[in-house]
């Protein structure tokens, strides 16, 4: 049974086919047994299921545990709607008596004057060149959203800050200087520092080791556990990032030596890429991210939601790649994105 | 739309999807009590944008998974029932046709819950979310922020691996 059939028939169960294809399948279905014995296995196991989740009642304990809760009032929105108007139109106004503050100090740069230009009493022909087009609208259509960018932003859980053990430090020498009367022995420095490089290399591989996923024991045909699909490993603990504002026009540079330093580690087990995000002010900002899982080499369009200076959740539309090994978006999720304001924030993760 | 009420419609689903995923009834109660802190955090901020259930759903998905990564794979291992062991799997179970006795089967929904478990999580919760809590495609793709057609494919997928599992195959 190959997978589309399968597909059929799963979205026959549910309802979910238009009446023409499920007219087609009903043909199919009184002619091919096979199929009809497929769809009553299907049929016969959704039922079980559906058993199982009114047998499953969750026990009484749970009744004590949530017990405070239910009598605690709920929590306030941080701004109720009518403030979230005020605070956008604030923020607003700051922004462009900001930028023009900025234009009064940074004057446009002039070219040099030619000869002046003959005055002409036709006026010139309107090519429509200085006229801006609009963009293209490539957002999701907010009508057929469920779920909403500010619910979403509610519905990430804020991962509690996980503090890793500090690595075990080894003296390899006296810190002060060797007194007259006592020479002192050189410190081994060179034997020890290679052991300790070796220490350290070893337990990166291994903690990139430990943030893969583990690997399905088949493919779908081949058994009951197809490949997991391009989803990536536990991450442990945001990223390492080091993040620095820009002048938007410089992120270009800035993107190159991202990627030079890229290139730089790409013996290590960890790997580097460069995080453009737009942020409201219309600025982007650089962030270098860190990470252990493999991704192709490639740029990301990704759409991030931030909260609290801190990537929450994220959505990704590859550009110009068929398959990654794993998802750019679980790089970078947990970032901190400092200076950000929460909500979406359009960004490309661009790994050489 | 009040914390009692939320509380009241969804404590059952939210912790039957805890203890699926995680595979263990202290651990469901323990994710589930953090998941309703999560609810009872954000209830005042849900400007209905969303459905509720959606909401709720993704709110417990959401920290479902950050848990599971926490906790890493040990965990995961340990939660997931032995195939070698014999503990769930018993070969050539037959479920072709006469679904209303099959389904009414104890032994069979014995087979089918030790079947869930090894499934992989991103079958197992589309499974569930679907046949188990009968949320619709649309519901589950807001859910689990994924595309309608890839909710489509890998509930088929799904669905055919549980019998797969079941059988064990």
């Amino acid at each position: 049974m190959n997978e589309t059939a399968l597909e059929l028939l799963s979205r026959y169960l549910d309802g979910d086919l238009p009446p023409a294809e499920a007219r087609r399948l009903d043909q199919r279905l009184a002619s091919e047994p096979q199929l009809r014995d497929e769809l009553e296995a299907m049929s016969s196991l959704r039922q079980a299921v559906r058993d199982l989740a009114a047998r499953d009642q969750p026990p009484a304990k749970l009744e004590s545990l949530l017990e405070p809760l239910r009598r605690s009032a709920p929590a306030q929105p941080v701004l109720r709607p009518a403030f979230r108007w005020l605070a956008a139109a604030a923020t607003a106004v700051i922004g462009v008596g900001l930028a023009i503050q900025v234009a009064r100090r940074n004057p446009a740069p002039t070219l040099p004057t030619r000869a002046p230009a003959p005055r002409s009493s036709s006026a010139a022909p309107d090519r429509g060149l200085s006229k801006l087009q609009p963009l293209p609208d490539r957002g999701v259509d907010k009508g057929e959203e469920l779920i909403g960018a500010a619910d979403r932003l509610l519905a990430s859980p804020l991962p509690e800050p996980q503090l890793q053990p500090a690595a075990p430090l080894e003296v390899i020498g006296p810190l002060a200087a060797p007194s007259p009367e006592r020479p002192a022995e050189p410190a081994p420095v060179e034997e020890k520092a290679a052991p300790i490089r070796d220490e350290v290399d070893s337990a990166a591989v291994k903690e990139a080791e430990s943030h893969a996923e583990p690997l399905a024991s088949a493919g779908p045909e081949g058994g009951w556990a197809p490949a997991p699909q391009a989803e990536v490993g536990p991450q442990q603990q945001p990223p390492g990032v080091s993040a620095y504002h820009d002048g938007g026009r410089e992120a270009a540079g800035l993107a190159v030596e991202q990627r030079e330093r890229a290139h730089e580690t790409a013996t290590s087990p960890m790997f580097r890429a460069g995080l453009r995000v737009l942020g409201d002010d219309g600025f982007y900002r650089m962030v270098d991210v860190t990470f252990g899982g493999r991704l192709a080499p490639g740029r990301y369009e990704l759409l991030l939601t931030v909260a609290d200076g801190r990537v929450m959740a994220c959505r990704t539309d590859t550009v110009g790649k068929a398959e990654v090994d794993a998802e750019p978006c679980a790089q970078v999720m947990g970032a901190a994105l400092s200076g950000l304001a929460d909500g979406e924030h359009a960004a490309e993760l661009v790994v050489p | 739309m009040t914390f009692e009420e939320v509380y009241t419609r969804f404590r059952a689903p939210v912790w039957r999807l805890a203890r699926r995923l995680s595979g263990d009834e202290d651990e469901a109660l323990d994710a589930t009590q953090e998941i309703f802190i999560r609810i009872w955090r954000g209830l005042g901020g849900f400007r209905g944008e969303a459905k509720l259930s959606t909401w709720v759903f993704q709110i417990a998905w959401n920290y479902l998974r950050w848990r599971r990564r926490q906790r890493g794979r040990q965990t995961a291992l340990l939660a997931t029932p032995n195939p070698e062991s014999g503990e769930a799997v018993e070969r050539a179970v037959d479920v072709a046709p006469d679904p209303e006795r099959r389904a009414s089967s104890a032994e069979l929904l014995t087979r089918v819950d030790g079947a869930l478990q090894r499934l992989p999580e991103h079958y197992r919760v589309v499974i569930w979310l679907r046949d188990g809590e009968d949320l619709s495609y649309e519901e589950i793709a807001a859910a689990l922020d994924l595309p309608l057609g890839t909710v489509r494919s890998r509930l088929a997928r799904a669905r055919q691996a549980l019998r797969l599992a079941v059988e064990g195959r």
